[in-house]
């Protein structure tokens, strides 16, 4: 055999299992590779049936609360108040009239409704359909302030454009739930509620100045962390096709932005 | 496969040892032999299968024909291997509308008819003006090639589609695997028979053992295709 035959050979040898390797190798990489990813997309499905479940189990749960909380405000405000007006009533009967008895009586009566109205407003603000969200919040940090002594300050940058009722009743319980959170678990001294309107929407931050907590770098801890209330606001902000961010507010505290895009 | 037996005989004619040509054609036997099992299997399941997978039974009824009409050319020593030809114009078409509708993609027809046409063109100018008479390997390198390419953009597809989870459980997965250990590892015998047939015409029945022992192990990958294919949950592939 001559060299050139030896070398034609060679090559036949060399690149035939070159490719025989490649070939081998791709099937393996396919094989292997396609079974991991598959794996993956499954494990993501799981997570994603879990996080569903999880925002329904939080509806459900919101639904609950909401309404074990407006049975112990009936029970406990307007159910005592209405005993006392009764009681009152009673101890009236059969004696003369007393006009300083009298006025307790109105005035529980006026504490009473006012209680009503607080419980109904809390349950959907009239203020919303008739002066809009902005309106609104402003009345919610009056309450506030007036209520637990913590000053919220509102603040609205841009031109606002409207917001269908749907949206404005969203957006005021994403509010409503953060200051809640801030209240409650942050210990919050102040909250600032800004809204800053520009041509793609509607960017919402509530700041406060509490002690915040420690941002997990996985959203799934974050979740474990703020529990069904996270759900919750994330569940209404994608309702709104939007995005909401925990961010920590400087010095201290938590900063909540919810970004909401204007659609038309 | 088909073109195990003519070409077994024709270099085994070339060999001055009797005990080469015995093994020569033991080997091209068998992988025609080979060439029945996913035939068969293919025809028991035949009812059961999917569109490509019946033309892929047509191809193997083709590749025992040509073989069949291979040992009777070769008897008659007519010179140039047209029955060779017309098999790899035959594997060639087959291969293409079976992988045509392994992609289920319609924007793919066009350029799978304009490879085919050159594909035409080219083996017709090769067998009339450029090898004649000698084995065509250069429409077996350009087929080779091709259907390298589309193996390898079929399993790109099936990574990125990933239909199932169990990948053997695909018919044409095998079906690719077939393919592709076959033309990868036929290439660069194709690229350098030419050579081989000119200059190492006694010793060329030992390279040409390698193709037909290429050519039974995608028989038997073809054969798993078709036995996974009454079990595979995903019968568009």
């Amino acid at each position: 055999m001559s060299p050139s035959e030896n070398q034609i050979v060679l090559i036949f040898v060399i690149g035939t299992a070159g490719m025989l390797f490649m070939a081998v190798a791709i099937i393996l990489f396919v094989a292997f590779y396609q079974k991991k990813m598959i794996e993956e997309q499954l494990r993501r499905s799981a997570l994603e049936v879990d996080y569903q479940r999880k925002m329904l189990q939080a509806a459900l749960e919101s639904q609950e609360n909401e309404r074990q909380r407006v049975s112990k405000d009936l029970h406990d405000d307007v159910g005592m108040m209405l005993m006392t007006v009764r009681a009152q009533v009673n101890s009236m009967i059969g004696k003369e009239f007393s006009a300083a008895l009298a006025g307790d009586v109105r005035q529980l009566v006026d504490d009473t409704h006012e209680t009503v109205r607080r419980i109904s407003w809390d349950l959907k603000p009239s203020t919303l359909e008739r002066f809009g969200l902005a309106q609104t919040v402003i009345e919610m940090g009056s309450r506030l302030s007036v209520k637990g002594s913590i000053p919220v300050d509102f603040n609205e940058d841009g031109n606002p454009a409207s917001l269908d009722t749907h949206q404005e009743t969203l957006l005021f319980r994403i509010i409503q739930e953060s200051v809640s959170n801030a209240i409650r678990h942050g210990a919050a001294q102040r909250i600032d509620i800004r809204f800053l309107w520009n041509t793609e929407g509607l960017t919402v931050t509530i700041a406060d100045d509490g002690i915040g907590f420690d941002f997990p770098k996985e959203h799934d801890m974050m979740k474990v962390q703020l529990g069904l209330g996270l759900v919750n606001l994330e569940n209404r902000v994608a309702l709104l096709g939007g995005q909401l961010h925990f961010n920590k507010n400087n010095p201290s505290g938590t900063m909540v932005k919810i970004m909401i895009p204007l659609h038309g | 496969m088909v073109t195990n037996l003519i070409h077994a005989r024709h270099f085994a004619n070339l060999s001055s040892y009797e005990m080469s040509l015995e093994t020569a054609y033991f080997i091209a036997k068998l992988s025609t032999a080979t060439t029945l099992i996913p035939f068969f299997l293919g025809l028991v399941r035949f009812r059961s299968m999917t569109k490509e997978l019946k033309l892929l039974l047509i191809l193997l009824g083709v590749s025992i024909t040509c073989d069949m009409a291979a040992l009777y050319h070769s008897e008659l020593k007519i010179g140039p291997n047209y029955v060779g030809d017309a098999y790899r114009l035959a594997e060639f078409i087959l291969l293409l509308i079976l992988y045509y509708k392994a992609f289920n993609n319609p924007k793919l027809f066009k350029g799978f008819v304009v490879v085919a046409f050159f594909y035409v063109l080219f083996l017709v100018a090769n067998v009339l003006f450029i090898q004649q008479e000698k084995i065509n390997s250069y429409t077996n390198i350009i087929l080779a090639c091709f259907f390298i390419v589309l193996a390898v953009l079929f399993f790109y597809k099936l990574m990125k589609d990933l239909p199932t989870l169990v990948v053997y459980q695909l018919p044409m997965f095998w079906i690719n695997v077939g393919v592709l250990v076959y033309f990868a590892g036929n290439l660069f015998l194709w690229i350098v028979s030419h050579y081989l047939v000119t200059v190492l015409n006694d010793d060329f029945k030992i390279y040409w053992s390698f193709h037909n022992f290429l050519g039974m192990i995608k028989n038997i990958l073809f054969a798993a295709g078709f036995y996974v294919s009454t079990k595979s949950p995903m019968k568009s592939l």
